[in-house]
């Protein structure tokens, strides 16, 4: 007896006809260089992906518009995104807290994980992560920034030195705080650690 | 890791050096087309900026790029502004040229050529003409311009093998009948090619090839997606279509259809039927087509429809495969907001919009859009169907869940509570919240001193939040309503029959779980929850039919996890779990609850339906079985008690009270239902294990221990052993005289399989109850039960038997323990003296009988020597204990006896206990047979207790 089963191709939907090659030469670039970075780095401290996309969209659309403001003698192109990418992420929450739904529910946040190799390990790893995002949002927001830059985005010190504008050293410093804030957050949830800035 | 925060900075503790490495290791999968999709709306965005500023700013600026060459010369800073402003013009033109090439001809180019040559097309050599004799500083120029390999999506590896699988599911009748269809799946390809998640996404309308593709799915292996060169996980359509071939159908296969005209009659319960919307899917498919349909004619536009991605997509709120997200999401904001304006009484674009609003973290909008959505189908009456109305009401009361969830029993301890509880083990008194203590304190005091937390939890505990009530009353009044307009709605139905649970109303749930299942034609969350009820009413046979049933319909994989017994092993039988190959856990899950079986009067094991029974309310309940929650339901049953410190949007601490000993201690984000033992609930609950890996508890099937004696003695012939039980059935037991109950005595061996069996009816009332059976050295352990089956309500007495004591000149029989004698009067024939004691765990009297038997076995024995001695269990002290024959005056130490002819020898003392204090002990008689230099002893447990408290009370 024949087959009678066909499994089709995946189906992606057609990628839009645009090309890219319409942007800036320059821009195009760091977008592609860079996109990830200020993806993860606004993922770090958004709750959702879909949110992460928009805010993402945002800033590239924000960058675009100021693209001939740029001044390569402050900062390189990377510091620059991720500056916009800063404002960004406290007007999109800001927006948030006027609209009174600050806290989001991380119930499924399917698009992080940890690198492990079971499924059954990686829905645990899943919530673990899911309590590290929530206490870190309980943070005040130099902490939120410092550790979205080192984890979201990936930078080292050298490079959130260079986005902060202080020294290595402040940056060790300021991270080891925010860390140690951070585990105590998740040790103690009551505990207040926002500080003065809120 | 450590030069992370610096040569000079901090030294690091091992916590946070586990935090950053954690941290570390988090990944982010992006959607591979996430990167293009954005790439192009900015394109599309430059093309716009460019176009308005040629009209507008373009001339002006020309004229600025002059001044500025001219006047800023020389100064870096300003020349790389300069840099970007050129090269943002020269771009422009290249978007133009890209964007609208109609334009280009007839539009001046006020851009001196002498300053800036425009290229036709962009080339890298054009671009280096204008960049590199500006001589920019390090930055963005010097980026090398890497070529990406072009996006690839996931593609099967072994298709053959996916086709063969899928037709060996594909149902031999189907075939013949020339049924076929096409599923529409959507899966998460991960970034090693593994389908994480299976999505439903159009059935084929015959629930049996849904089930084939739901199954087949997860097993298929994909090359996954890559961007940038780099593997990453993504979504993908996938489509498993099963083709009829006009060779292998067969025409008397065929069903014939006759035209009906008999009398109407309700359709025939037929719970083998798979309801077609299993699965992962958010709407239940008539609601799908019908909201579909709806959104449809309030676009009204079937172009708008085509540009923005099929129906499905827009009323889902979410952006098919491959489209630019914001873009969309504006676009189809604008186009719903249109809809709702042009059909003010359809409330499909409003359903639609609030789906996006709650992807995009707008609860509060998203709960608004949802009512608006209900006033609307409210005043479009029979043009919209009970289904999307419910779904609606479904939708708003699992927003309002969530803010349940998050205040549900929160509350906090004031620190005044502490003052005159002591626990010396806790050497912090822990942080305090004002004047309020700290989880962290709480969880300290849990478990160095549980009973003291008890107190302070007693004395201090205080509720914090109403809202918590608030919100469930809105909310059960949106999924009552949803049933009501729709009685076959599973979200619904579920939410309430599990708040019904919560509450221990098993008649009403029951009763709702029967609507439902009916409703929706044999649901399999439908017969969960009514056999988790029938097993709550004692009804466990029933309720194993249901799960029967249920595990029938359901996913093989979810399945499995409701029968799955890893939770409930200590760690050999884990690991022996683990070896056993997947086909054959089944079995090896048979063999493991068989011994366990409660209640062998009954045909079903209470204990197995039991646990299926707890894993289906966790499955239900947490999301799945497979989580710290899950795990501790379903080994101990539901908590007695919990009570939750936090805050409502933070995380929170839930305490699980199981009684004696500390709670268990886990943590939860607010609006989650996901919860994790802290890590010190996690140690104890891994402890625990080893300890009491399973607690089948008093809130289940409960068996009471009976009180009564099981004895051994040997007949008139020789070898032959007979058993004696003597017993009383307890008033919790005798209902009424009118009841009967089963009494069973249950001869098994080593392995627990039954050797013999002796069952009768008696009245179910308070009464001594005597049985006696042949029995076998083979015999390892005796049952007696005593089961109610109108309430369900079971008595056992269980033993394990050990051989009796033998040697090969005498062997003495069981011990039984009667009632003393009084006085020598009292003994004529033994059968009307002897009353065998029926509580044997709560002697208080100063004095108890002893009866047994001595055999000769061997060479004649003369004459031997009896005595008693009690041992202390706990300590292993001995006593010796004064002994009174039977129609003797006056205790002795010992006492000489002749054996009777025959070989068998009746003996019956009465043995002195004023020395035996309170305690557990062993009696033990002692036939000494000096001529043989034999000791034979016989001994029964016999603890003692001045306040006897019945267990069974």
């Amino acid at each position: 007896m024949q087959t009678l089963v066909r499994v089709s191709d995946p189906a992606p939907r057609a990628a839009p006809a645009r090309s890219p090659e319409a942007l800036p030469d320059d821009f195009g670039t760091w977008f592609r260089e860079h996109q990830s970075a200020v993806f993860r780095y606004i993922r770090f401290r958004v709750a959702t992906r879909e949110a992460a996309e928009d805010v993402t969209s945002d800033v590239f659309m924000k960058a675009l518009r100021s693209f001939d403001r740029y001044d390569a003698s402050r900062a390189s192109p990377r510091t620059w995104l991720l500056r916009i990418a800063r404002n960004a992420v406290t007007d999109y929450l800001r927006a948030l807290q006027r609209r009174g739904s600050l806290h989001v529910s991380l119930d499924r946040i399917p698009d992080l994980v940890a690198n492990v190799p079971s499924a059954e390990e990686r829905v645990i790893k899943q919530e673990r992560i899911q309590r590290l995002l929530n206490g870190s949002q309980m943070l005040r927001k130099a902490d939120q920034d410092i550790l979205s830059l080192r984890y979201g985005s990936g930078l080292q010190n050298a490079e959130i030195a260079e986005h902060l504008g202080i020294s290595n050293n402040a940056v060790a410093v300021r991270l080891h705080r925010a860390l140690k804030r951070l585990k105590d957050v998740l040790q103690d949830p009551t505990e207040d650690v926002r500080g003065h800035d809120r | 890791m450590i030069d992370r925060f610096g040569r000079d900075g901090p030294r690091v503790p091992d916590e946070l050096r586990a935090l950053d490495a954690e941290l570390s290791s988090i990944r982010y999968e992006e959607r591979p087309s996430f990167g293009p999709e954005l790439e192009a709306e900015l394109a599309q965005e430059w093309g716009l900026l460019k176009s308005r500023r040629r009209t507008s700013v373009r001339p002006y600026a020309a004229a600025a790029v002059v001044v500025l060459l001219l006047a800023t010369a020389g100064v870096p800073s300003a020349r790389a502004s300069l840099v970007r402003l050129i090269g943002s013009f020269q771009s422009d033109d290249a978007g133009a040229a890209d964007v609208q090439p109609e334009v280009r001809p007839t539009e001046p180019d006020p851009t001196p050529v002498v300053i800036l040559p425009l290229p036709v097309e962009r080339t890298e050599e054009a671009s280096r003409r204008v960049t590199v004799p500006m001589d920019p500083p390090s930055g963005p120029e010097t980026i090398d311009r890497t070529e990406w390999p072009v996006p690839t999506m996931p593609e099967v590896m072994d298709r053959a093998r996916v086709e063969a699988q899928v037709f060996r599911g594909y149902p031999l009748a189907l075939q013949r009948a020339g049924v076929g269809g096409s599923v529409a799946l959507l899966l998460w390809v991960d970034s090693t090619g593994a389908v994480d998640f299976v999505n439903l996404v159009e059935g084929s309308g015959v629930p049996e090839l849904d089930r084939v593709a739901l199954q087949v799915a997860p097993s298929i292996r994909f090359r996954p997606a890559t961007r940038r060169g780099r593997a990453v996980g993504t979504w993908v359509q996938f489509p498993i279509v099963f083709r009829v071939d006009p060779d292998a159908i067969d025409p008397l296969a065929l069903p014939i259809v006759e035209a009906f005209d008999g009398p109407e009659v309700d359709e025939p319960l037929d719970l083998t039927l798979i309801p077609e919307w299993r699965g992962e899917i958010a709407l239940l498919a008539p609601v799908q087509r019908e909201a579909g349909e709806l959104l449809e004619a309030a676009i009204d536009d079937d172009d708008l429809i085509d540009e923005l991605g099929p129906i499905e997509s827009i009323l889902a709120g979410e952006p098919p495969a491959g489209v630019a997200p914001t873009q969309w999401r504006s676009e189809v904001t604008l186009v719903l907001e249109r809809a709702m304006i042009r059909d003010p009484n359809n409330p499909a674009p409003l359903l639609a919009l609030a789906r996006i609003r709650r992807k995009q973290g707008l609860r509060t909008e998203a709960r608004a859009l949802f009512e608006r959505g209900i006033q609307r189908a409210e005043r479009a009456g029979g043009s919209v169907s009970p289904s999307l109305f419910a779904e609606l009401h479904y939708q708003r009361a699992t927003l309002i869940k969530e803010s349940w969830l998050a205040h549900r029993d929160l509350g906090r301890v004031s620190t005044g509570a502490f003052a005159g509880v002591v626990c010396p083990a806790a050497t912090s008194t822990g942080r305090s919240d004002g004047d309020f203590a700290s989880a962290g304190r709480l969880i300290v005091w849990n478990y160095l001193c549980p009973a003291a937390l008890g107190d302070v939890f007693d004395s201090g505990f205080e509720s914090t939040e109403q809202r918590g009530s608030d919100d469930f009353a809105d909310m059960m009044g949106s999924f009552h309503t949803a049933v009501a307009a729709y009685p076959e709605h599973v979200g619904a139905n579920v939410e309430i029959l599990l708040a019904l649970a919560d509450e221990g109303r098993w008649s009403e749930v029951l009763d709702g779980a029967r609507r439902f299942v009916r409703a929706s034609r044999g649901h399999p969350y439908g017969l969960l929850i009514g056999g988790l009820a029938l097993q709550r009413l004692a009804r466990s046979d029933e309720a194993e039919n249901q799960f029967t049933l249920a595990l029938r319909g359901l996913p093989e994989s979810e399945a499995d996890a409701l029968q799955d017994v890893r939770f409930v092993l200590g760690e050999d039988g884990l690991a022996e779990y683990r070896r056993v190959a997947s086909a054959e856990r089944r079995d090896w899950e048979q063999r493991f609850w068989a011994p366990l079986d409660p209640i062998l009067l009954t045909a079903v094991n209470e204990r197995s339906v039991e646990h299926v029974a707890r894993s289906a309310y966790a499955h239900l309940r947490f999301g799945s079985t497979d989580n710290d929650a899950g795990e501790v339901w379903i080994r101990y049953g539901r908590p007695r008690d919990i009570k939750v410190v936090g805050r409502s949007a933070g995380l929170r601490t839930e305490f699980w009270d199981y009684g004696a000993g500390p709670d268990f201690t886990f943590s939860r984000v607010g609006s989650s239902r996901a919860m994790d033992l802290t890590p010190e609930g996690r140690a104890y609950a891994d402890d625990l294990r080893e300890v009491l890996a399973h607690r089948y508890g008093a809130s289940s099937r409960s068996v009471f221990t009976l009180p009564g004696q099981v004895t051994r003695f040997y007949g008139g012939e020789p070898g032959a052993l007979e058993v004696q039980i003597h017993t009383e059935v307890p008033a919790f037991l005798a209902t009424s005289s009118s009841d009967t109950l089963d009494l069973g005595l249950f001869l098994l061996d080593a392995e627990g399989n039954q050797i013999s069996v002796v069952q009768r009816l008696i009245k179910a009332e308070v009464r001594k109850v005597a049985l006696r059976a042949p029995t076998s050295p083979d015999v390892a352990s005796i049952v007696v039960e005593l089961f109610n089956r109108r309430t369900g309500q079971a008595g056992a007495i269980r033993e394990a038997v050990t051989p009796l004591v033998v040697h090969e000149s005498v062997a003495v029989s069981d011990l039984l323990l009667v009632r003393p004698t009084r006085s020598p009067k009292e003994v004529s024939r033994y059968s009307d003296w002897l009353e065998p004691l029926s509580l044997v765990g709560a002697l208080d009297a100063d004095a108890v009988g002893v009866y047994f038997e001595v055999y000769e076995t061997g060479a004649a024995v003369t004459w031997y020597r009896l005595r008693a001695e009690v041992v202390d269990r706990e300590t292993g002290v001995v006593t010796g204990v004064p002994i009174r024959p039977a129609g003797e005056d006056g205790f002795r130490p010992t006492w000489d006896r002749f054996p009777a002819a025959g070989g068998l020898t009746s003996e019956f003392l009465t043995v002195a206990l004023s020395d035996v204090e309170r305690g557990r002990h062993t009696l033990r008689i002692i036939v000494d047979v000096p001529e043989v230099g034999a000791g034979v002893v016989a001994q029964r447990d016999l603890d003692r207790r001045k306040d006897p408290d019945q267990d069974w009370d």
